[in-house]
This record gives C-alpha cells, sequence and structure tokens, in this order.
C-alpha cells in the first residue's frame, strides 16, 4: 500500500491531462511488476523498477509537459486563426495595455527610483523645506514675505550651512531654470538657460566639469559677481565654453 | 491521425516498434504488451510504465494503435484494464519500418559490414 501511494506521488510529475487519462494504468502496471518482483524474491528488481520509476519521472514527464504546451499553443492558433478579428482586436487591446503599462511604469521608475545621473552617491541627498511647512512641494511663494511657504531663505541656507552639524555639505539652488542674457568675451549677448546656485552646488553633488573647473565655495563667499556657466544653449554659445569657463561674465535674468 | 504516409513515421522510437511488434498477433493492455517485450528479447528490453503509456498516448495520436472499448478476452475480470489494437495504418507503418531496417541490414552486408547469412 505504502508503495503504491509513493508510486501515486511520483505521477504527479506528470501533467493532469496525462495523469487522468493513463495514472489508473500506470500504478496497475507498476504494482504488478511490484508484486511479480516480490513474489519471486527478487529484491534487486524492486530497486530497479523504483529507479526507472524515477527516471521516468525526471525524463518522460517533462517531455509529456511540452507536449502539453505544444498542443495547447497549436490549439491557440488555429483559434485565433479561425477568429482573425477577434484576435486583432486581442492582440491590439494586448499591445496597447502592455505599451501603456511599460510607459507608466517607466515613467514612475526614473522620477521616483532611478538614482539621479552622474551624482556621486544620490541616495544620501536630501532637499530641505521649511521646517514649519507640511511638505517641501506644498506652499508656494507668490512674492510675499508673509504666509506660508516652502523653500528657506537664503539666509536661512546660510545658517544650515555653516552651523548644522548633521549634513557633511549644503548647497542651494534656484527652483527653476531661467533665461539669461550673456555676453561672451567680444561677442554679441545671447540668451542661455541657467539658474542660481550657490558655492558648493558642483562638489556637493560630486560631480566635476568635463573642461575647466567649477567656482567654489571661498568664491561664492568672496564680494564678486562671478558666474559660472553650466548649460548653454547655441552653438555659438558651446563653441565659447573653453574661453569662458568659470570667469566672471556680464550677464542678466530676462522677465 | 497526423498522416495518412507511414514514412513520414519513420524511424520509429524503439519502444513504439516493439509496442507494434507485441500488438501484432493480439489485442493486449499495458501490462501484457510489457511482458511481451520482455518475453521477446529475453529481458534484454523492458518498458517501464512512463515509456510504454508515453509511447501509447502518442501512437493512439498518430492512429497508429486503438483503444478498445471493451475487453477482448471474455474471461478477464478486471475491468480497470484498458486494452489496445493494431490499426490497418499501424499494420503499414510497421511494414514500412521493416523494409527500412531490411535496406539497412542489407546495405551493411553488402558493404561488407557484418556477413551474410
Amino acid at each position: 500500500m505504502r508503495a503504491t501511494a509513493v508510486y501515486r506521488a511520483l505521477l504527479h510529475c506528470y501533467p493532469a491531462a496525462f495523469r487522468h487519462e493513463y495514472g489508473n494504468q500506470m500504478l496497475l502496471m507498476f504494482a504488478d511488476q511490484l508484486g511479480e518482483a516480490r513474489r519471486t524474491g527478487r529484491r534487486l528488481e524492486q530497486a530497479a523498477l523504483w529507479v526507472r520509476a524515477a527516471v521516468d519521472a525526471l525524463t518522460i514527464a517533462p517531455k509529456e509537459h511540452g507536449h502539453v504546451i505544444l498542443r495547447d499553443l497549436r490549439y491557440a492558433l488555429r483559434t485565433m486563426a479561425a477568429a482573425p478579428s477577434f484576435t486583432t482586436v486581442a492582440i491590439l487591446s494586448l499591445a496597447l495595455g502592455i505599451g501603456a503599462n511599460t510607459a507608466i511604469f517607466t515613467l514612475w521608475n526614473d522620477v521616483l527610483h532611478s538614482p539621479l545621473p552622474g551624482v556621486h552617491k544620490p541616495e544620501q541627498l536630501v532637499m530641505l523645506s521649511n521646517p514649519d511647512d507640511a511638505g517641501m512641494w506644498t506652499g508656494r511663494w507668490d512674492g510675499r514675505t508673509d504666509g506660508p511657504r516652502s523653500w528657506l531663505t537664503y539666509g536661512e541656507f546660510e545658517q544650515l550651512r555653516d552651523h548644522a552639524e548633521g549634513f557633511s555639505s549644503l548647497m542651494a539652488s534656484e527652483s527653476s531654470l531661467s533665461t539669461w542674457q550673456v555676453r561672451f568675451e567680444g561677442s554679441a549677448w545671447e540668451e542661455v538657460r541657467g539658474r542660481l546656485v550657490s558655492g558648493g552646488f558642483f562638489q556637493v553633488l560630486g560631480v566635476s566639469p568635463a573642461i575647466g573647473r567649477v567656482f567654489t565655495t571661498a568664491e561664492d563667499r568672496a564680494e564678486t559677481s562671478t558666474r559660472s556657466l553650466v548649460t548653454t544653449t547655441g552653438s555659438d554659445a558651446s563653441a565659447a565654453v573653453p574661453t569662458c569657463w568659470a570667469r566672471s561674465l556680464p550677464c542678466a535674468k530676462l522677465p | 491521425m497526423t498522416d495518412s504516409n507511414p514514412d513520414s513515421l519513420l524511424p520509429l522510437p524503439t519502444a513504439v516498434f516493439h509496442i507494434l511488434i507485441a500488438l501484432a498477433d493480439r489485442d493486449r493492455h499495458g501490462y501484457s504488451i510489457m511482458q511481451d517485450v520482455v518475453a521477446r528479447t529475453g529481458g534484454k528490453v523492458q518498458l517501464s510504465a512512463g515509456t510504454l503509456y508515453s509511447s501509447i498516448r502518442r501512437m493512439l495520436e498518430q492512429g497508429v494503435i486503438e483503444e478498445l472499448a471493451e475487453s477482448p478476452d471474455p474471461s478477464s475480470t478486471d475491468e480497470r484494464r484498458r486494452y489496445y489494437r493494431l490499426t490497418r495504418f499501424g499494420r503499414r507503418v510497421a511494414a514500412a519500418e521493416v523494409d527500412r531496417l531490411n535496406s539497412l541490414v542489407q546495405q551493411a552486408r553488402a558493404t561488407g559490414l557484418v556477413r551474410g547469412v
């Protein structure tokens, strides 16, 4: 009885359809073979039967699973070929669903999960906002000097930068890109996109320029109007980068 | 039945050919097929249950054999047994396999690989 139960358990290696069709016959045959071996007292024969049953489970059962999968695929293809309209709608629906999900996931992953590209140890970066407020994206600065706000003033930033010990370093940045009028050496005024940032901006991010150097925290504290060219648009401005990097440039912010 | 041309099933797996031979003279159930193969080969070939019923499943799909609705043996008391019979197409397949093997043997003898009887 125990041998039958073990063999019945082995049959679960086979696909359900095959097991339902031939499981009882296989069990019957195995019981016959085992009974014959026991009657004749051939222990080696009994052992060989179990070995063959185990080898079957490892070799025949996977082939039967493959056969079932192929049969199902053939049936599915025949069904699809018989109803091309339905098939087209189904495939298009699946394509749209998968495409939309992929796009949303990609966006969600890039915005919320992917580390900032090029930034050294992005997981250690934090953004500070007004601790009296609910969160950094709530509130809106509309030029008022009273009422709710999210952003820190430059004075508060300086206090934190010089006295807060919980951070290895701090930097401040304008919250949006602005358009500036800049004049490179000897050239005409042209528009570039840029933002005001504090000294140490690049050091905190852990990025280094491809050419030249970036301005330092010491330069930021000096009473100068040094502006560092961070990004430029337009071929003329790009060509001028090697001559004006980290140099004082006359500039004016456009409204 | 996958194809009415017997040659499309050749060469036959060894187990399938043994089953065809076992069913040539009479209808049999699985255990009887296994016993016949053991007796004919002197125990050199022993079909396991998995090999036997996997082959039977494939042969039924190919139309080489068919399952009988009732036991061909009136004296049989075990209704659990399922009996199988060689179909006409199955006999053609077996004949085609024999021809193929004969041709191979003749080629082996013609080239002197083995001595003819």
